[in-house]
Order: structure tokens, then C-alpha cells, then sequence
């Protein structure tokens, strides 16, 4: 058992301001608190990092859990959870968000992994910064209520900013945490949070947006919505979520798919998956690297190379050569530019 | 801290080259070379795990991000980031184990409940 004889609370940390202040909340209260983030694969960050633009600022690019861990002075453990994570996005039980975002499930599941750590840890309760009504989906009284029974733990799940409108739990019955001191924080409006954050001092927290998870973003889920439908093979933690992010995707039959790199940085992420892949560029020109996903036969062939003519500084020539290559077998294709209307049929 | 000079301030963390003069023998070396943050970060908490109070882990990687996350990691856990240097790509960072804030598997808290 916990030999300290304190009370100890292992916490959702994302590192936004909500989660800093649920854990802030508890510490005043003499809480030991523990921090957990689960690592998706969908996170924007590590996605832009992983693309290694140059020029990037590395401060922009942290993690904003670990800065938070460090600001609190809490230990916050990284959990690698890709693989497992990816099932619920696929077949989420509770359904998809606008996007391919799960949501609700995404709550339950990283709340199950954390009950599993909190048995673990000896620690007596979980706690999130979730806010009552802050977001429609996953937010929402009975939402609040689902997730806390899906994941097990109901009564031992405490959110300290909205408290006040939620059955009390067992950790505030108990006299583990002091109710009174909790708080009644509602709704989208964040000025409770904010006046909280001026209380404690807490200077440095990431503008929320919601825009953190790329299963959020129109472009990057239908891509991946195309992925599952085409069984393109698809590892999550690996380059594949983040090839996503990259370039202009065309889906150029069934089996094919085609990348088009947009600048240096995007041509080099796509260089260096080229091995076993067909590239096609435009030689002597300003030309994008054109990453090819499936086997093209020579008609296809034909079309993709007429896509990298389109993309190249040649787009205006009636007939451009194109050099199509594949690990050591190489070969020239003269294509017009492919015209614009077609581009936009198989644009994904 | 001998053999180390403190850089310049960057924002809420302190970057520290390692002199030239004064070098570290690590206890253990951790190769994340390939990898971007998180990943190095968590292969680095794991290796921890296995290390006693006081030793030093020397961690390489080529993701520049590390600069900013080992040493808020290190905070947080209550470890001693010890500083770093760069050779060509690849940046060694050596991380010094603190007293154990969390103790793995520690038991249960199920009497409590």
C-alpha cells in the first residue's frame, strides 16, 4: 500500500489548462499527484516533429505534458498506447465525432488504462480536467456519466473544476479531498479557468483549440477514412499517421494511391519511404516528389506521371519527360500535365 | 556542478552545454537515434526504471525536441538534467537518477477504498 500515508491522485494530464488546474486544485490540498499521457499517434505535435521541417522551433514543438509535469513539479509518465488506441478509432463503440474522432471511447479507454496504473501505483483515485458542458460530445452530464461507468471506475473518478454539478465521489466522501475547496466550473465560457490560473500563478498553458488531435481535422480523417476503406496497410505509431499530414493525396484507382510532396521539407519526410515504392519526378525542374502507395501498371503509370508534370514548374508545357523510378528499375514517361478537373475527381 | 557551464536561459527551461573539460562517464547509454519525441522520452523512463539513485544515463538522439522535453521530464520526475553536447547530428544528454517519487507497483491502495 502507499507506505507515505498521503493521499495520492494519478491524473489525465494533457498539459492544456484544464488538466494543469485539476491537478493544481488537488496539490493545495496536501494530494500527491501523478500524471499520465497517453501517447496516440494522432497528436499535431508529434506529427510536425516527426516531419522535421526545418527552422522548427523546438519550443513549439514540446510536449506540453511534460512542461506541465515541470511547471507543477509532478512526475508525468508517457504511456505508449498506438496500437491499442487504433481499435477504437476504427470501431469506436460510442461512434465517431464530426471527424474520426472517438471521442467519448477515447475517454473510456485511456480511463481503463489509467485505473490499471492506479492499482498499480497504490494511488487512491483518478482525476481528469474535464469541465461540465465545455464540449458537446464527450462533455455532457450523461457523457461524464458513461465514460466514468465504461471505464470502471464510478465513484472513484473525481473533476475537481466541476465538482460542485457532479455527484459527490468517493474520494470526497471519504474525506480524501475536501469538497468545499473543489470547484463549479461550467460551460464554453473560460473565464473560471482563467481567474484560477491568475490565482495560482500559472503563466505558460497552450491555447485550448481542440486542433491537437488530427482526428479532429477534416482532411487528415478523410484520408484516413480512404485508408481503412482501401486497406491500405496502416501501422499506427509508426510513419504512416504522419504521412497523412503530408502533401497533396490522390487516389488514383482502387489499389493506387499517390502522395505529392508540397516543398523540401515534405519531398525529403517521402524520400525517405521511397525504398520498394515508385517516385516519379520531373527531371532538370522544379518538381515534387511523387511517393506512389500500391503497384500502378503502365496506364497508371502513365496518370502519374502526369500528376508530377502538373505539380512541376513545367505545368504549363504541352509535354513534359517524367522519370518514374522503382528501387533499380527506371523509366521515362512523356505525359501531358494532368488537367485540373481530373486532379479534383480523385483528390482526397 | 563540475565540468558543466549553464547556457543562456530559453524560455522556462535551462539548456546546459557540457564543458569541454570535464567529461561524464554514464552509467548507462541509451541510443534513440531514429526516434521523435515522445518515444525517446519513454524508452528513457523506462531505462530509469532499472537504474539506482545517483547513477547517470546517457541519452543520444537527433529529434532537437529533446533539448526541451528531457529537461522538463526531469523536473517533473525529480531527476538532474545534467546538460548536453552535440556531435555533427546527434545530441548526448545525461540525465542524473533523483530519489524515487513514484514507486512502481508499490502495492495496493484497495484497503483504503
Amino acid at each position: 500500500m502507499n507506505t507515505s500515508g498521503r493521499i495520492k491522485a494519478l491524473g489525465l494530464i494533457s498539459g492544456g489548462l484544464d488538466s494543469t488546474l485539476a491537478a493544481r486544485v488537488l496539490m493545495e490540498q496536501g494530494i500527491e499527484v501523478h500524471g499520465l499521457n497517453y501517447s496516440t499517434g494522432f497528436c499535431t505535435n508529434d506529427q510536425r516533429r516527426a516531419l522535421g521541417r526545418a527552422g522548427e522551433e523546438p519550443h513549439r514543438l514540446r510536449n506540453e505534458a511534460l512542461r506541465a509535469g515541470a511547471d507543477l513539479g509532478i512526475e508525468v509518465e508517457i504511456v505508449p498506447v498506438e496500437k491499442d488506441y487504433f481499435g477504437i478509432v476504427v470501431n469506436p463503440k460510442f461512434g465517431h465525432g464530426a471527424h474520426m474522432n472517438p471521442c467519448i471511447d477515447c475517454r473510456i479507454f485511456m480511463l481503463q488504462k489509467s485505473k490499471a496504473r492506479m492499482d498499480e501505483l497504490g494511488a487512491h483515485f483518478l482525476f481528469t480536467g474535464e469541465v461540465l458542458g465545455q464540449r458537446p460530445m464527450s462533455q455532457h452530464l450523461a457523457a461524464l456519466q458513461t465514460i466514468e461507468k465504461e471505464a470502471g471506475l464510478e465513484g472513484l473518478l473525481l473533476r475537481p473544476l466541476s465538482a460542485h454539478h457532479l455527484p459527490e465521489t468517493l474520494p470526497e466522501k471519504r474525506g480524501w479531498v475536501d469538497r468545499a475547496r473543489l470547484l463549479a466550473i461550467a460551460g464554453r465560457s473560460r473565464r473560471g479557468q482563467l481567474a484560477l490560473a491568475q490565482t495560482f500563478q500559472i503563466g505558460e498553458f497552450p491555447q485550448p483549440s481542440g486542433g491537437c488531435c488530427s482526428l479532429t481535422d477534416d482532411t487528415f480523417s478523410r484520408r484516413l477514412r480512404d485508408v481503412l476503406d482501401h486497406q491500405v496497410p496502416f501501422e499506427p505509431g509508426t510513419q504512416d499517421p504522419v504521412l497523412l499530414k503530408v502533401g497533396r493525396h490522390f487516389r488514383v484507382s482502387h489499389e493506387v494511391k499517390v502522395v505529392v510532396g508540397r516543398d523540401e521539407a515534405e519531398n525529403q519526410f517521402l524520400e525517405r519511404l521511397r525504398r520498394g515504392r515508385w517516385c516519379f519526378e520531373v527531371p532538370d525542374a522544379g518538381s515534387p516528389l511523387v511517393l506512389v502507395q500500391g503497384e500502378p501498371d503502365e496506364d497508371l503509370r502513365k496518370l502519374i506521371a502526369a500528376i508530377a508534370a502538373r505539380y512541376s514548374s513545367r505545368r504549363s508545357e504541352s509535354s513534359v519527360e517524367v522519370q518514374a523510378t522503382r528501387d533499380d528499375r527506371a523509366e521515362t514517361i512523356r505525359v501531358a500535365p494532368a488537367a485540373d478537373t481530373f486532379l479534383e475527381q480523385c483528390r482526397i | 556542478m563540475s565540468g558543466l557551464r549553464s547556457g543562456g536561459q530559453a524560455g522556462a527551461f535551462e539548456l546546459r552545454e557540457l564543458g569541454e573539460n570535464g567529461p561524464l562517464r554514464p552509467d548507462e547509454r541509451l541510443d534513440t537515434v531514429g526516434f521523435f519525441c515522445p518515444i525517446p522520452i519513454i524508452k528513457t523512463g523506462a531505462r530509469m526504471r532499472g537504474m539506482e539513485e545517483g547513477e547517470i544515463l546517457e541519452v543520444i538522439s537527433d529529434d532537437r525536441v529533446i533539448l526541451v522535453d528531457l529537461p522538463n521530464w526531469c523536473r517533473g520526475g525529480g531527476h538532474e538534467y545534467l546538460g548536453h553536447s552535440e556531435a555533427g547530428r546527434e545530441i548526448h544528454l545525461f540525465v542524473r537518477k533523483g530519489a524515487r517519487k513514484t514507486a512502481p507497483g508499490a502495492g495496493k491502495a484497495r484497503d483504503l477504498r
